[in-house]
């Protein structure tokens, strides 16, 4: 049984003043996602993400197209208990403290009142809020917000795990943390689905990726693969401002920062580059194969400027 | 799913309350507090009309004006700040979201309607330090107030389940306006002539009836409220307000949520 | 599945609201409402135009319809109770003052009780 099966659902909105206007949001869509994979959902901003998301959570209706989750259609209510979902930039009820908040969404998934004292103090903990259970949440940050939002996903040991964007608006710490937790929830069997167009973190943690832009799926397919297409770049680090001209005549593209200078050129010029720079006594700091990463991919294959964090 | 409709009411009283709504009882206070010296300079008989006019018309117009303005932000403010994906992520219907909306919002109206009641007894044990058959009397007036809130709550859910909290509100005090003046409005439909006749009428009967629920006059003046009309305003207030439900369930439940 | 509970909840829809419709024709028929207390809840012209803040045409045509029933409904009922007819009229003219059809009827209004009551 695969965990999320998308059959060709398609969003189309109404715009413009008197509505005749049509908007496309999502072309058809088909996807499959298998049970215990982490699966990643990437583009750029605007590409169908969150859409896609929200309809498979049912917060809209689908112009065309079905879905199946866990096997059952995805407006079935009882599939809503055995999955999670964080939605992007999460707000939370500003009056209430974790502890309720948790509390309250755990009567609505269904969980024992017994269940929810147990689950609820471990849960806080292993988010790193165990010390804020009594704060209201109007007086929580960003991060902690994010975090609240996990706990509220994972609450009720979903089998599969939706997040819009979990990473958003956290700093280096944060994102290592929910990395790490992903991972966590991925060790425990469960299947996880998240968008994002960090690509540095997609390309840690995810088996396979989805590509989507102006609400096409461009590829699908295992990281790995994806990214040991060739490339065909090189790149090379060295001291001696004196060799550029020399390397750009070669077709590299030079950054200067100082005396360090750092060229990308094509690999088949490599070997000539490494000799003018020889001519030029320079010191060799480094020369490393470009691409083979995601972010090269998705340059090549999309040419929009994308998010590069490492 | 009863329950899950209770925890939806009770997270709704609860999140009311701590954003201080409750906090209009104390101008409410306040005003009794300073109304108090006006009605040493008049006779009792007009100091008990006078304080049981007040009251009540200060408990409707308060109860209505919270009905109507967090009414409204039940389903708006909940869509514009996105609190609702987690919970109808969850296996919640969109129905007893609405349900549970509105008896957390009718219990908080419930808690402050009492309150103030409260406060009226004990500002008129204070004047007439004693207690007549006729201020039972005044219970009845307030339990018609309350009928009113509960219409209006339905109906503020109603709008808001469409149409941008601006336009909720006009909706809402319109049909507050209309209805208080129901009565005269069902008797212009009747004296109209001609096609339009049976428009007027239909509209005449389709805003809220707030005119029969009206008795805070006859109260004062320790006019005897049939029982019949007790159990009538009861009844067409649960339907009408169920039938704001309904209608705010069916459109709520196709609304594709940004 | 949907479907059926759309046409479920239109159909109580359709009974609530018939349900409201019933019961507000039996209150009026009883006529359980609208005393002359309620109808004048506030006895003095100047205050109610005072209050009807710069609506007081639209007022003295409400008040005036309840002139109208008023009258109709006492009449009907060959009641001697004409003690709001006066206090009614005062305000809906002071109101309105050029409401003329006020004047008219009222003369008119006036003049049939003081015949009936003469005529007892």
């Amino acid at each position: 049984m695969l965990a999320v099966e998308i059959l060709g659902l398609e969003k189309t909105y109404a715009a413009g003043f008197w509505r005749k206007k049509q908007k496309l949001a999502l072309r058809p869509l088909h996807l499959e996602v298998k049970q215990g994979e982490v699966f990643g959902f990437l583009g750029p901003n605007g590409a169908g993400k969150t859409t896609t998301l929200k309809l498979l959570m049912g917060l809209i209706c689908p112009t065309v197209g079905t879905a199946r989750i866990l096997g059952q259609d995805w407006r079935d209510p009882a599939v809503r208990a055995r999955i999670g979902f964080l939605p992007e930039q999460p707000y939370f009820y500003d009056h209430l403290t974790p502890i309720e908040l948790l509390d309250y969404y755990g009567t609505l998934s269904g969980l024992s009142p017994a269940d929810r004292k147990l689950r609820i103090p471990k849960l806080l903990e292993r988010v790193g809020l165990a010390e804020q259970g009594r704060v209201q949440l109007r007086k929580f940050s960003k991060g902690m917000l994010q975090r609240v939002g996990i706990a509220q996903a994972v609450l009720h040991e979903p089998e599969v795990v939706f997040l819009d964007e979990p990473m958003s608006g956290l700093d280096p710490i944060g994102r290592r943390e929910v990395r790490d937790f992903i991972q966590a929830l991925n060790d425990e069997g469960k299947t996880v689905f998240f968008s994002t167009h960090i690509l540095s973190d997609a390309e840690a943690l995810c088996d396979r990726v989805a590509i989507l832009n102006r609400g096409e799926l461009r590829s699908v397919g295992v990281v790995a693969e994806l990214v040991s297409q060739k490339s065909n770049r090189v790149e090379i680090v060295w001291q001696g401002k004196s060799a550029v001209p020399a390397i750009q005549s070669l077709g590299g593209s030079c950054h200067v920062a100082g005396e360090t200078v750092r060229a990308v050129l094509d690999e088949s010029q490599l070997q000539a580059a490494l000799d003018a720079l020889k001519n030029q006594r320079v010191r060799l700091i480094s020369v490393n194969p470009m691409g083979g990463s995601l972010e090269e991919y998705f340059l090549q294959n999309l040419g929009e400027a994308v998010e590069v964090r490492s | 799913m009863s329950s899950r409709i209770r925890a939806i009411a009770f997270n709704t009283f609860r999140e009311t309350v701590r954003d201080r709504v409750l906090y209009n009882l104390v101008f409410f206070a306040l005003l009794l507090v300073t109304m108090a010296p006006l009605f040493g300079q008049i006779s009792i008989g007009v100091q008990r009309v006078l304080l049981v006019n007040l009251s009540l018309s200060a408990i409707s117009i308060f109860g209505t004006v919270i009905s109507i303005f967090v009414g409204i932000s039940l389903v708006s403010k909940e869509i514009e700040k996105r609190t609702l994906y987690p919970v109808l992520s969850r296996p919640v219907g969109r129905g007893e979201f609405i349900v549970g909306k509105y008896f957390g919002l009718s219990g908080t109206l419930l808690v402050n309607t009492a309150a103030m009641a409260l406060g009226f007894y004990l500002a008129l044990f204070l004047m007439t330090r004693d207690f007549t058959r006729a201020d039972a009397n005044v219970l009845i007036a307030i339990y018609f107030i309350f009928l009113e809130f509960i219409i209006i709550i339905g109906l503020a859910l109603l709008f808001s389940s469409f149409s941008t909290p601006l336009f909720s509100a006009l909706f809402a005090l319109s049909m507050f306006i209309a209805g208080t003046f129901a009565g005269d409005l069902r008797t212009f439909a009747e004296i109209t002539h001609g096609p339009q006749k049976w428009l007027a009428i239909a509209t005449s009967y389709l805003i809220p009836n707030l005119t029969s629920l009206n008795v805070i006059t006859r109260v004062s003046h320790d006019q005897f409220i049939p029982r019949a009309l007790v159990a009538y305003n009861t009844l067409y207030a649960m339907f009408y307000a169920a039938a704001t439900i309904c209608a705010a369930l069916l459109i709520f439940s196709r609304r594709d949520l940004k | 599945m949907r479907r059926r509970a759309t046409v479920f909840s239109a159909c109580v829809l359709l009974i609530c609201f018939l349900g409201s419709f019933f019961t507000l024709r039996r209150i009026e028929r009883a006529n359980l409402s609208n005393s002359m207390e309620d109808v004048l809840f506030i006895s003095s012209p100047q205050f109610v135009k005072r209050a009807s803040l710069g609506y007081s045409g639209l007022l003295a045509d409400i008040y005036w319809m309840r002139v109208v029933q008023y009258f109709g409904r006492k009449h009907l009922r060959d009641s001697m109770e004409y003690k709001a007819l006066a206090p009614l009229l005062d305000i809906t003219t002071t109101l309105d003052p050029n409401l003329v059809v006020a004047y008219e009827w009222g003369s008119t209004f006036s003049r049939s009780t003081s015949t009936q009551r003469r005529r007892r």
